[in-house]
């Protein structure tokens, strides 16, 4: 919003001297009133008024003229200009408030009257009519302090440039208040003085602000008002003083009077207290009265106070008149701590922030007990004594006290390790808090053991695979039994069968009856072989035990795909008084195995060694279908090597999760230019290629290598395996390593009927919230295995999206009426059970959801993604969601609830010959109307520097959604700026701090650089209590809009 | 509706607590005076919201500049005009508040001030600024566009003298032929002689004028130098690049005295 104008000003009277107005006896008594016009011809906002005294010599004392509307004798006071008259000379006085007073409606009968003067005057009024200026402006009354009275004096000091005392303007004043400048009326030599104007308390005044003016020998010409440059908000009962200062050592009684209008009308926000208050989580609750203004709330909260740390979404209010409860429920809060919050209301034009009371909660204890497993039920699967086990029946309760951690739950999780993963019926459930990832990330398993449960036993199930944390431990003293390596060995390259090495126990303390048994279990098979190698061996205390060499046959694998096979050697007491088995040592095969299982159903070999010689991981089947709800939960995962020459083909693969239907093609590199080098760059991406065909994994048509799972929601959901290959130094340092996939909804064996476009769903669904790369760390550039993980950071997704009119034009023939219906918006059923128009769902993608992108990476939609249709109305049930969108003025959809400051430029366009194009296409100033062949010939860039972004909150910003003033005036209004890309900035994680920086952008009306990408450099997430700003680094100057909610 | 702009950042003067920086006018008429250094080292990005103004004891109009940059090196920021008629004491103030603050003092520069006027007196002025540091917390709106001035170092455009019949126009009085860019005016300095005064301002070729703005003025007035000069609060967009730029007048008086013009302007490409 500028404070510029493009409307004009009218006097009123016009072309005629001023009306008289006419001054009564007594302080401040007013005089009656006088018509300045009988009916306002329009809305009237008041720029100034013009005083005179008709020639004579002013009264060198204090007076007011007051603006009123009304019918005769009914007039009501609008505007309130106090006025100093000078001690001498006759020039008329100006008075101009610092924004236009809105305050005379079309219609109204204008009148004028002069309080404290005996005497006549003439005014008149300079208004703008139906102002349509994007302006600042009041309809509150402008008036004065002291009100009817004149200026506080004040005397100055005797020493130059010493503080007076200060002069009390107001002990506390009514209402919300904006002071937007004073009148000073000194009258000695010309000196330059200092005015502070101070709130607070008689001793504790602060000074807020400054004004800098010089005293003159008369006060002739206009009243000597100061505006300030913005206003100073000052709320109601705050004591309002001044003081001066001055260079000179003579001391001199100076009035002061401050100028103010009314603070705009405010909804009134009560914070209530919170509800629902335990351990994690509470409700916060207020209550806002919009005083019929377009309001929306959301609460601070924080363990601060006041309370910064967090913002809950802005949740609609509406406009009436009468409080609307409204509440949020935060969760994840820590126990026995304090939490305090408030409730805001934010009106929407302007948006400013009201804030209510503060209140506190404190959560209850953060360690009330743990879960613990009651009864357990285990029916053992195979000889007696055996680890493996299936577990039939699980009872949790909640512990009040504190106990040990690994406590029965985790026992079993090992037992599903060391076991074949054999599913529960119904599956176990574990009690995760309420509110959490059901699925946390792999670095964050929930350990069941030690899970705290507050008090009240607020239990959230989710069906999850269990997890593990090591080694069973029956109660055995594993310390007693130390194993040497290596267990097995391969007998040769070409042979998969291994050896069982040499195997050393050395017999702690006690003699122990020794068994050998050797288990495997095949990925593929589902099953667990056990047998002994070596008959049972009595062995003495102390006595060093060899276990025969023997060796075990390997199954015929599927290319590469490992054995996952498990060689435990296991032990048991020989008087067969202890409680089980005690696994001494685990190994495995030379490949990778699963041996944890941890949420969000990421599974991957902990015990893989950089010296393996092919340290391949697999997904195994048993994770499938381990009974994960898989929604964004199963993950793409790539790993390498770089030291295995050997295995250039296969060295990099990725996994995803889902099943990929549609034409999707896995691209990688049989050659890289130089995978060895860090941050290499692929000089020839064409090399990435690995065509697929349309349908169900064409990739692995093998039925045996997906499988279709029905959830418990009655989806079927395929899942497979698809993977990429190629040197992962070189797909990741060249971050090329791509899925392209035609997500265009087209079945290229469908039926053309509406469960295509329900396949569409499916394909942007699936893949898109399943697809999240991890890798093995940066070891690709060191040879350091550092495990690691990355999200999609080291994989760019690219989806080409097409245009909603190109996809209906593409499907023009393959979609009935009814379809195409759908597609437009009639709403489908997507793969999940929501009912979502497929137009919905794409934007959703566009929006990039929850997907989280790390830095240094970016998110990249081609300019088709723009072509959504997106409307105001699509953004308004994003409001959740922080969406930027300045023009709609709904609620929470406002640029500047992100953008706190951001300057903008252009300069010049040097695409075609370094020419204006403003100059080359202005005619006065208006630009000329310009077809696409002279758009392309203009080049018609704005080109832009660095935009750099600080969100305050999570956010995202979608293609066309971002405004900025594109100004060919200053006072036009904002324009659309399309943003060649989106940027997925979520994820309260990567608190990284730094600027989003966009290197160019482009504007509606330009030509060229079509299909550019939108580079977003250090791409980054931004966090709560982050800000935004857009700035255009390089120079030329134009209008610059600061904003600070 | 009352959406004010409102700010907690305090206005900042330079000098500080001290009289305004003495400028010794050049002894040559229209020709700029020294630059006197105002603020040595800015310790934030600064905006200029005020430039105020004692006025020698001479009649003149006049010119002051803020200029960014080391000795030398000063680029101007800001012009400000105005008209001193008071001839027998220093007079002020002359506050030029300026309608949209100038982002164009980053931190660390360094700020001064010059003048030109006409006439060869050398009598001193003295010259401070107000000013804002960033980052601004509020609402505010500014502007990088340089505050220019026109004419920018002759004597004021002079217009014909009123026609002596009480609000008759006066003749159009061409003020610029063509103006450089789309023009938002922030003030105008302009000399009337007696009674209360309409300024039409006008676009459009000689014949052809269009008025595009009306300010209601008072009587200029020896004494009181600001009486000559009219900062708008809401500065006005309405001149194009390109257009012919003219102004008449109509007063209250049936005396026949003429008048000048000049007036502050951003460019906006």
């Amino acid at each position: 919003m500028s404070t510029i104008v493009t409307d004009r000003l009218y006097p009123i009277p016009s072309a005629a001297a001023g009306v008289n107005i006419v001054g009564t006896a007594g302080s401040w008594a007013a005089g009656a009133w006088s018509e300045l016009a009988a009916s306002a011809d329009a809305d009237w906002a008041i720029g100034h008024i013009v005083v005179t005294n008709d020639g004579n010599t002013w009264s060198n004392a204090s007076f007011a003229v007051e603006i009123g509307i009304g019918t005769a004798g009914n007039e009501v006071v609008v505007a309130e200009f106090f006025i100093y008259g000078p001690n001498s000379g006759n020039p008329s006085l100006r008075y101009q408030p610092t924004v236009p007073l809105n305050v005379i409606p079309s219609g109204s009968r204008v009148a004028a009257r002069l309080r404290n003067a005996n005497t006549t005057y003439t005014v008149a009024l300079a208004v703008y009519k139906n102002l349509t200026s994007t302006v600042p402006q009041s309809d509150k009354t402008f008036t004065y302090y002291p009100n009817q009275a004149v200026g506080v004096p004040i005397t100055t000091s005797t020493t130059a440039w010493a503080n007076s005392l200060y002069g009390v303007i107001t002990s506390g004043l009514a209402d919300d208040t904006v002071i937007l400048g004073a009148v000073v009326t000194d009258q000695t030599a010309s000196i330059d003085w200092e005015l502070d104007i101070a709130l607070g308390a008689s001793g504790s005044e602060v000074v807020k602000t400054q004004i800098r003016g010089s005293n003159r020998s008369n006060i002739t010409g206009d009243p000597k008002y100061y505006m300030l440059p913005a206003g100073l908000s000052v709320p109601a009962n705050t004591r309002v003083a001044t003081r001066i200062r001055r260079g000179t050592t003579t001391s001199a009684t100076i009035a002061v009077s401050l100028l103010a209008l009314e603070a705009a009308d405010a909804p009134d926000v009560i914070t209530l207290a919170a509800s629902g208050v335990d351990f994690e989580c509470a409700t916060l609750q207020g209550t806002i009265d919009p005083n019929d203004i377009t309001t929306s709330g959301y609460f601070i909260w924080g363990t601060d106070n006041p309370p910064t740390e967090h913002l809950t979404t802005l949740q609609f209010i509406g406009s009436g008149s009468s409080p609307i409860y409204f509440s949020e429920e935060v969760c994840g809060l820590d126990g026995n701590t304090t939490y305090y919050y408030r409730a805001v209301a934010r009106t929407i034009d302007p948006a400013l922030d009201y804030e209510g009371n503060i209140v506190s909660f404190s959560t209850s204890g953060s360690v009330a007990g743990y879960v613990r497993a009651t009864q357990l039920v285990v029916e053992h699967l195979d000889e007696t004594p055996e680890p493996d086990v299936r577990v039939t029946q699980l009872a949790i309760e909640h512990v009040s006290e504190p106990v040990p951690s690994l406590a029965l739950v985790s026992q079993l999780a090992v037992e599903y390790v060391a076991g074949p993963l054999v599913e529960t019926a119904p599956p176990i459930l574990i009690p995760v808090p309420e509110g959490e990832d059901l699925c946390p990330s792999i670095d964050d398993p929930i350990l069941f053991a030690s899970w705290l449960i507050a008090s009240g036993e607020r239990y959230w199930f989710a069906e999850c695979p269990l997890t593990h944390s090591s080694g069973y431990r029956g109660g055995w003293k594993e310390e007693r039994i130390l194993a040497a390596s290596p267990v097995t060995r391969r007998l040769s390259s070409t042979n998969w069968d291994y050896n069982v090495a040499s195997f050393s126990v050395d017999i702690a303390d006690e003699d122990w009856t020794i068994r050998e048994k050797i288990t495997r279990s095949y990925w593929y098979k589902k099953e667990v072989e056990t047998f002994y190698i070596t008959p049972n061996t009595s062995k003495a205390e102390g006595a060093p035990h060899r276990i025969a060499t023997g060796y075990i046959t390997a199954e015929p694998s599927y290319d590469d795909y490992d054995q996952a096979m498990t060689v435990r050697l296991t032990c048991r007491d020989r008087v067969g008084m202890s409680m089980g088995w005690t696994e001494t040592r685990q190994d495995t095969v030379p490949r990778r195995k699963i041996t944890e299982v941890t949420l969000p159903g990421v599974i991957f070999t902990e015990n893989y060694g950089k010296s393996a010689p092919y340290p391949f991981g697999h997904l195994t089947r048993e994770v499938l279908v381990s009974g994960i709800r898989a929604r964004g939960l199963v993950k793409a995962f790539y790993v390498g090597d770089r030291t295995l020459p050997d295995l250039n083909s296969y060295r990099t693969f990725m996994v995803a999760g889902c099943a990929l239907k549609g034409n999707y093609t896995w691209y990688y590199d049989p050659a890289p230019d130089d995978p060895a080098a860090a941050g290499s760059v692929e000089t020839n991406p064409s090399d990435f290629f690995f065509p697929g065909t349309a349908g169900w994994n064409s990739v692995f048509g093998n039925t045996d290598l997906y499988e279709d799972i029905v959830g418990s929601d009655g989806i079927t959901r395929r899942w497979a395996l698809a993977y990429g290959s190629g040197a992962k130094a070189d797909l990741v340092a060249s971050g090329i390593a791509m899925l392209s996939w035609d997500g265009d909804g087209i079945e290229a064996s469908g039926t053309g009927l509406g469960a295509v476009v329900t396949d569409l769903h499916d394909q942007f669904a699936l893949a898109y919230e399943n697809l999240i790369a991890i890798d093995e760390g940066e070891g690709y550039t060191t040879g350091d295995w550092v495990r690691g993980r990355t999200f999609s950071s080291d994989v760019i997704p690219i989806f080409d999206y097409i245009a909603n009119e190109q996809l209906k034009t593409m499907r023009a023939d393959e979609l009935e009426v009814s379809n195409r219906d759908e597609w437009e918006g009639a709403g489908i059923l997507g793969a999940f059970g929501e009912s979502i128009p497929v137009g919905e769902a794409m934007k959703q993608f566009a929006m990039c959801g929850d997907f989280r992108q790390a830095p240094n990476r970016f998110w990249q939609l081609t300019d088709q993604a723009i072509n959504l249709n997106l409307t105001e109305d699509d953004v308004t049930p994003l409001l959740d969601k922080y969406d930027i969108h300045v023009r709609t003025f709904k609620p929470g959809a406002r640029l500047d609830e992100f953008v706190t400051h951001f300057t903008y430029q252009y300069r010049r366009d040097y695409a075609v010959d370094g020419e204006w194009i403003q100059d080359e296409n202005a005619n006065n100033g208006v630009l000329q109307t310009r077809d696409e062949v002279a758009e392309a010939n203009w080049g018609g860039e704005r080109t832009l520097g660095n935009l750099q972004f600080q969100f305050m909150r999570d956010a995202v910003i979608l293609n066309r959604l971002i405004f900025v003033i594109r100004k060919r005036k200053m006072n036009e209004p904002p324009m659309y700026i399309d943003l060649e890309g989106s940027i997925c900035l979520t994820g309260p994680e990567f608190d990284v701090g730094k600027y989003v920086a966009l290197d160019h952008w482009r504007g509606p009306q330009m030509s060229g650089w079509a299909g550019r990408p939108l580079w977003i450099l250090e791409n980054t997430p931004i966090p709560e209590t982050r800000r935004v700003k857009l700035e255009l680094l390089d120079l030329w100057p134009q209008l610059d809009r600061t904003e600070f909610p | 509706m009352s959406n004010l702009e409102t700010i907690t950042n305090p206005v900042f003067t330079a000098p500080s607590a001290a009289n305004g920086a003495v400028v010794t006018p050049s002894g040559v008429a229209f020709a700029n005076s020294a630059w006197v250094e105002v603020i040595a080292s800015a310790d934030a990005d600064l905006l200029l919201t005020a430039i105020n103004v004692i006025a020698g004891a001479v009649s003149a109009p006049f010119w002051v500049e803020v200029g960014v940059g080391s000795v030398g090196n000063e680029s101007v920021i800001a012009t400000v005009i105005g008209y001193n008629q008071q001839t027998s004491v220093a007079s002020g103030p002359l506050e030029f508040r300026l309608p949209l603050p100038i982002d164009l003092i980053p931190n660390g520069s360094r700020v001064a001030v010059r003048m030109r006027k006409s006439g060869t007196s050398t009598v001193t002025w003295s010259v401070s600024i107000s000013y804002l540091k960033k980052p601004i917390t509020g609402t505010l709106s500014t502007t990088t566009a340089v505050l220019q001035a026109f004419p920018t170092g002759s004597a004021l455009v002079a217009l014909p003298n009123a026609p002596g019949t009480a609000w008759t126009n006066s003749a159009y009085t061409q003020i610029v032929a063509s103006m450089a860019a789309d023009s938002v005016i922030a003030g105008i300095t302009a000399y009337f002689s007696a009674g209360e005064i309409e300024c039409d301002l006008a676009t459009g070729a000689s014949s052809s004028e269009t008025v595009i703005n009306t300010i209601r003025l008072q009587t200029s007035n020896s004494s009181s130098p600001g009486s000559n000069t009219f900062m708008f609060m809401n500065p006005f967009d309405g001149i194009p690049s390109g257009s012919r730029f003219a102004v008449r007048y109509r007063d209250s008086s049936t005396v026949a005295l003429p008048g000048a013009f000049g007036f502050m302007y951003y460019e906006n490409p």
